[in-house]
This record gives structure tokens, C-alpha cells and sequence, in this order.
């Protein structure tokens, strides 16, 4: 199997099963790395 | 796990879906293992298209056992009606089912992609007569492209969009707004692909994901935030 394919499915069941919204904190973490990323990938 | 409606289909999907390009050129035993872990988990969606090279063939067999029991989605690049009835009779056949639940347009990309499925001879009429004769139950698209997105909402009442959503392109550029509203507006399904996107790769830079043709998030704790932000919107699963 390619490597780390099952280990990230089951991480993301994992993430899913315990799902909660962000908080506003979490939010503002994201806004503030977004503004540092220089080439989002989309739009293309 | 939680369930969300897709869309007025009446269908009901678990937020995580498996994208079938998992198992391409893959072993059949490995192909095996990991759908047994994914229905193990709950995942009922699988998602396939011929242009994920051997896929459908290491799906199917691995598939078989829970054919009944799970929502199965096939793609076409076609854009002919021609082209796109046998691109489906292939996709049965190499699928060894009697219809997928949902079909898509896949990559609708300019608007010369959907003038061509809406044309007299168009992809669509395929798709339609697809439905009528049971083949699929559902019509939906695939697009990376906001306006030749939204063009195809206005063409048609589609049963679902799959498109990228992540926190990255959403936050920098407002990327994806405007798609989740027009298909919240018309009670899509919306089907989120690409959640751990962070950026273009680098030219000269080493691949790190065969699979992947951009950079995506490189830490857990990133991974974690950004699969939680796109769970955070509308979308049905992802």
C-alpha cells in the first residue's frame, strides 16, 4: 500500500468522529497563516 | 460518525467519503484492505472515475461484498452524448454493477466545457437517458473553476457539486464562496474535495505525495484544523 494511506484514512475518521466547529480562536490561528501563504492552489 | 442529507436526494452520507484514486495502481490485496477499512469505519461513499487509470478494476472486486450498501459515484470526462454513454457502459461493466448512484460531469473547467454538454448531442442527453433507463439515480458535477461552475448551476438543477474547498484558497482569495452559496440556494448536495490543500507546488521542489499534485497541509495539527474548517461549512462530506 502506498505509504501512509491507511494511517490517514483512519486519522480521518478519527478528526470526523470527534468533529466540533473551530472556535473563534482556531479561526483567527487559520486567517493568520492563510495571509502567509504565497500561491493558494486554487483559484488555479 | 455524522450524517448529513445530500441535497433534496433523500440520501444520507457520512461526512468522510473514499475517493476511489486510493487504490490506483494499487495491489488487489491492497486495494481489499483498505475498502474493508473504510466500510469497517462507516464510509458508505466511494467516488471513481476511469480517468484514475485501473481504479474502477481494483474497486470493483473489493467493492463487491458491499455493492448494496453503499453510494457509489462514477465520473466522465466525455462531453459527448456518444463519448459519455460509453464511457458509463464501460464504467458498469468494469464496475460489475447495474447502475452508480451518482453520475458526474467531471472537471467542467471553461465554458467551452459546458456548452459542450449542453449542446445537441451533448453529454447530457446521455446522462439524462442514463437516468431514465435507471443507470444512474442522481446527476451531479465535478469542477475546479468558480464560473464554469456556476454557469452549470444555471444550466440545470443538478443533484450535487463536488468541489474544492479548503481553508487556505477559501480565507486568502474568498475561493469557493460563492459556489457554496449558489448550491445552498438550490439545495445541492455539496460534496467537498482538495480540504487539505495548502498551496502550488514549488517548480524544481520534490513531490512528496505521489497522488497529489499540490502541497498539502505538512502537520497533523494542520491537517486536523483544516479538515474541521471544511466540515465547518455546508458541505455534506468530504
Amino acid at each position: 500500500m502506498t505509504p501512509g494511506h491507511e494511517e490517514f484514512l483512519d486519522w480521518a475518521c478519527e478528526i470526523a468522529e470527534n468533529f466540533k466547529p473551530l472556535s473563534d480562536e482556531e479561526m483567527e490561528l487559520l486567517k493568520v497563516r492563510s495571509s502567509e501563504i504565497e500561491e493558494p492552489v486554487f483559484p488555479l | 460518525m455524522e450524517k448529513r442529507p445530500l441535497g433534496e436526494t433523500g440520501e444520507r452520507l457520512l461526512i468522510i467519503g473514499f475517493g476511489g484514486i486510493l487504490v490506483m495502481n494499487e495491489t488487489m490485496e491492497n486495494a481489499g484492505r483498505i475498502v474493508g477499512k473504510a466500510i469497517e469505519r462507516g464510509i458508505n461513499y466511494f467516488d471513481v472515475t476511469p480517468s484514475y487509470g485501473d481504479a474502477e478494476e481494483k474497486l470493483r472486486p473489493a467493492l463487491d461484498p458491499f455493492r448494496k450498501d453503499v453510494f457509489l459515484a462514477c465520473k466522465t470526462l466525455e462531453r459527448t452524448r456518444e463519448g459519455a454513454r460509453k464511457e458509463l457502459t464501460e464504467s458498469l461493466k468494469k464496475l460489475r454493477t447495474d447502475h452508480v448512484d451518482l453520475y458526474q460531469f467531471h472537471a467542467t473547467t471553461t465554458h467551452e466545457d459546458v456548452e459542450k454538454i449542453f449542446a445537441p448531442d451533448g453529454a447530457m442527453e446521455a446522462f439524462l437517458k442514463a437516468k431514465k433507463e435507471s443507470l444512474i439515480r442522481y446527476i451531479g458535477f465535478s469542477a475546479h473553476d468558480e464560473e464554469a461552475s456556476l454557469k452549470m448551476m444555471e444550466m440545470f438543477v443538478f443533484d450535487t457539486i463536488l468541489f474544492p474547498l479548503n481553508w487556505a484558497s477559501w480565507l486568502k482569495t474568498g475561493f469557493g464562496k460563492k459556489i457554496v452559496e449558489k448550491a445552498e440556494q438550490k439545495n445541492m448536495g455539496i460534496l467537498a474535495i482538495k480540504a487539505l490543500a495548502k498551496r502550488k507546488l514549488r517548480e524544481g521542489k520534490e513531490k512528496k505525495w505521489e497522488k497529489s499534485w499540490y502541497q498539502p497541509v505538512e502537520t497533523f495539527e494542520e491537517a486536523s484544523l483544516a479538515l474541521r474548517f471544511t466540515l465547518s461549512l455546508s458541505v455534506r462530506q468530504l
